[in-house]
């Protein structure tokens, strides 16, 4: 079992997660109530599906909060990387090293926020913004600023099946881009619970300085949690475009704020040194449901927003307040 | 004729420590002006009785008395306005600010009579620097000025306050002779026209110089108050440090070796060590099986010693030789490689992870036990980690989940001990090792880190508790002024011996 916060636990959860866990039950029985589309097994999976590619993105985000930085670029990276692929790809390039070609963007931007923010020494607030819009930029450089479609007629390498199967396929009930959802997620699980890197990423957000004075290289740390982010925008940028069979300059704007705010929602503090895998996945999970409740109940997709907010806002509030409490 | 400040009985304690332990004395009349020298060690008490004079911090007990009257200074305003100002150690200025903006910052409108009128308080500012003695442009912006002319703007800024009585806290620590000539002249001016000064200072020239009368504070508790005239600095001095007290942490020196106890082969050899702006050619052997002592009033420099052997100094220069071979410790990584471990002086910031568990912190510096291949956590190790160090140095927790920051401070110090433990290091430094500890546990820490030293372990403490220096340490190194004054042994290690180096 690992121990998250060190506070008590509750089964598989530990109190935070426990939380936000009724929170989204309560959320899931007032759906259900007020709709009579809401709780039934294919809305449950296409909810799943509509919060996979946020919720790889989430996964990264966890790590990078926890380490007490912030990454505003992982949309632009989620875009840009897509780019890359579907351009090489139509430009003729087999799909396989397209798709890792496309990673490996990601990876790069990714290092590449790390390296400023380690070791420049940028905070990482404004090597993110950076970022986000230079990536924002190459991806429409690349793509001429066109939308980029990848069908049988306009890429004629092998493997394009396989790679379309990946976004929009599925394994009996459940679609491929869940499957690969599921599987980050507990490979994020498995990095941060369970291995030095994992530990040593709690142990920098929670204390640089203490870090630094164990022997523990910070900037390495750092360096890697950016990283993971960029690899794991790169990854839902190629589903993205697997899923949708197109992809255009301005592909996931905005999606990092949607990451960082399903993290928030699951208890992971902007200070860093706090935060679980578990918290993050119910964060995305409730930021799913509400979107697809209200879309069920007929209320204005501008509500959506409002309420989103309203819920960012009130998680950490009720946290702070049930914070002082376990303190006192 | 009624004093101008009284204090009676006054009590304050902090978590761990009791401050003031009832204080009563009086400075100045009211009717004309006085310097009154406050002196005493580190931790006497003088700091904390100035915080409440200031209005930081009410007392927790006892009155204090102004003009005779009962007062209750609520927070720095209300002490601004009984013409109270302090200029702090510590400078709080505004950086990105102007000189003159700085002097008159939170009561810009005073002057124009409600109005911000810039050109006057550029004038009244340029006049009290000149009153000053000082050729600082108040247009310029305070980052730019060097530590000594923002000391400046500091008792400028308490100058132009109007103030009826002026605290300075070792104003002239940053300053240069000329500067603090200056400055003395200006106190006279000062005390002239009936302001009375509360002068903190380490230095006895300065207070002999410049002070009217002299009161003496050790361990929280007043020892006297004394005209210029009526003591020299030899007796100030033994005031200070009080007769031997080996009673203190129960039982005169306890398990104290002569240097015959000790290893006769030096394990850490340190020659002329330097780091710009902190200490300068420092040169000491650490021997194995020792406990090092280091002191040293507030900036002399013993802190910046310690984080330099450690890998915590972005610049210095000399030699440091650990078992024969020359290193150079350029991170703590590499320090821990050759053995080296620091429990640090800001225990909560840099010792313990304060929101991880306890048994993710005593595994934190000790990575190739707590791993193995691919990275992947060895929880079963990590637990016998905690278990032992549960064991060794008896730390008192609910369960290996409860989180350091909820621990007491003597456990968290355990805490980082065991820590470092588990890293098998050769050189333990520890910097304040008992700071907001309570007594108890004092003696346990101490008991521990000797238990270690028997073990064959090299240990340097520094602390700014001459009574701990006095009691636990094998040998003494006194610091001054960021210098080596004194490398005390045996029978040398008493508490005046060292005051007298140390002042």
């Amino acid at each position: 079992m690992p121990e998250a916060t060190g506070r008590g636990r509750f089964g598989l959860f530990n109190m935070r997660e426990l939380g936000v866990a009724l929170a989204l039950a309560l959320i899931v029985v007032l759906f259900s109530l007020l709709s009579p589309y809401f709780f039934n097994i294919s809305n449950f999976i296409n909810i799943v599906r509509q919060v996979s590619l946020l919720g790889i993105i989430a996964m990264g985000m966890t790590l990078v909060i926890v380490c007490g930085e912030i990454d505003l670029s992982v949309g632009s990276i989620y875009g840009a990387a897509g780019i890359a692929a579907g351009v090489l790809m139509v430009g003729g390039h087999a799909v396989g090293s397209s798709v890792i070609l496309g990673l490996a963007a990601g990876v790069f931007f990714g290092v590449a926020n790390g390296v400023l923010v380690a070791q420049v020494r940028i905070p990482a607030m404004i090597v993110t913004l950076g970022m986000m819009n230079a990536a924002r930029g190459l991806a429409l450089i690349f793509s001429g600023g066109r939308v980029v479609n990848i069908s049988p007629r306009t890429v004629k390498a092998d493997g394009l099946d396989w790679f379309l199967f990946m976004g929009q396929g599925r394994v009996g009930e459940i679609p491929v881009m869940s499957l690969v959802f599921a599987a980050v997620v507990i490979a994020a699980y498995f990095l941060y619970h369970h291995t030095l890197l994992g530990f040593r990423m709690r142990a920098v957000g929670g204390s640089r300085a203490a870090a630094r004075a164990s022997g523990i290289n910070d900037k390495l740390v750092k360096i890697a949690a950016f990283g993971i982010a960029g690899l794991l925008s790169a990854i839902a940028g190629q589903l993205n475009i697997a899923f949708l069979g197109n992809v255009q300059g301005t592909t996931g704007q905005g999606m990092e704020l949607n990451a960082i705010a399903a993290v928030i929602i699951g208890g992971t503090t902007l200070s860093g040194g706090e935060g679980t895998i578990l918290g993050t996945l119910i964060g995305v999970l409730i930021m799913g449901v509400l979107n697809n409740g209200i879309v069920l109940l007929g209320v204005s997709p501008f509500w959506q927003m409002t309420i989103i907010g309203a819920v960012i806002v009130g998680a950490v509030a009720i946290d702070k307040w049930t914070r002082k409490d376990a303190q006192a | 004729m009624t004093p101008l400040i009284e204090f009676r009985d006054l009590k304050k304690s902090f978590p761990g420590v009791q401050a003031l332990k009832g204080v009563s004395f009086a400075i100045g009349t009211s009717d004309r002006g006085e310097v009154h020298a406050l002196v005493g060690e580190n931790g006497a008490g003088k700091s904390t009785l100035m915080n409440i004079l200031g209005g930081e911090y009410p007392p927790d007990g006892g009155r204090l008395l102004l003009d005779g009257r009962e007062t209750r200074i609520a927070d720095p305003h209300a002490a601004r306005s009984l013409g109270i100002g302090v200029v702090y150690q510590e400078l709080r200025l505004c950086p990105n600010l102007t000189v003159a903006e700085n002097i008159f910052l939170g009561r810009e409108r005073e002057l124009g009579g409600g109005k911000v009128r810039w050109g006057m308080m550029r004038a009244a500012a340029k006049g009290i620097l000149g009153r000053l003695g000082s050729p600082v442009d108040p247009d310029s912006l305070v980052r730019t000025l060097n530590v000594a002319n923002q000391q400046v703007v500091e008792i400028a800024r308490a100058i132009s306050l109007d103030a009826r009585i002026l605290v300075m806290d070792e104003p002239t620590s940053a300053l240069s002779l000329k500067e603090s000539e200056a400055l003395f002249k200006t106190i006279r001016d000062l005390r002239e026209s009936g302001v009375t000064i509360i002068y903190i200072s380490h230095r006895m020239e300065e207070v002999f110089a410049v002070a009217d009368r002299i009161s003496v504070l050790r361990d929280g508790s007043y020892h006297g108050t004394y005209g210029r005239e009526q003591a020299n600095p030899d007796q100030i001095v033994s005031l200070i440090a009080g007769r031997e007290l080996g009673a203190e942490l129960g039982g005169s020196r306890p398990g104290r070796r002569g240097p015959g106890g000790r290893g006769d082969k030096a394990v850490l050899s340190v020659r002329n060590l330097s780091r710009p702006g902190c200490f300068d050619g420092v040169s000491f052997d650490l021997y194995e099986r020792e406990i090092l002592g280091i002191y040293g009033l507030q900036g002399a420099g013993r802190t910046e010693v310690l984080e330099t052997l450690f890998g915590l100094a972005p610049k210095w220069s000399g030699e440091i030789t650990a078992f024969g071979k020359p290193i150079r410790n350029a991170s703590p990584a590499e320090a821990i490689a050759n053995g080296f471990a620091m429990a640090p002086e800001n225990r909560r910031d840099a010792g313990i992870f304060p929101r991880m568990t306890v048994l993710e912190n005593v595994n934190s510096a000790n990575p190739a036990a707590m791993s193995g291949r691919f990275g992947l956590l060895r929880r079963g190790a990590m637990r016998d980690v905690y278990a032992e160090a549960r064991r060794g140095l008896s730390i008192k927790t609910s369960s290996e989940r409860q989180l350091a920051r909820n621990l007491s401070g003597g456990n968290q110090q355990k805490v980082v001990i065991a820590k470092w433990l588990a890293a098998n290091p050769r050189i333990l430094l520890v910097d304040e090792p008992t700071r907001g500890i309570d007594v108890g546990a004092k003696a346990e820490i101490f008991r521990i880190i000797k238990d270690l030293r028997d073990k064959g372990l090299s240990v340097i403490i520094v602390s700014s508790e001459l009574a701990e220096i006095v009691s636990e340490s094998d040998r003494v190194l006194v610091m001054r002024h960021g210098g080596l004054s004194a490398c005390l042994e045996g029978g040398d290690i008493c508490r005046e011996g060292i005051m007298r180096h140390a002042l």
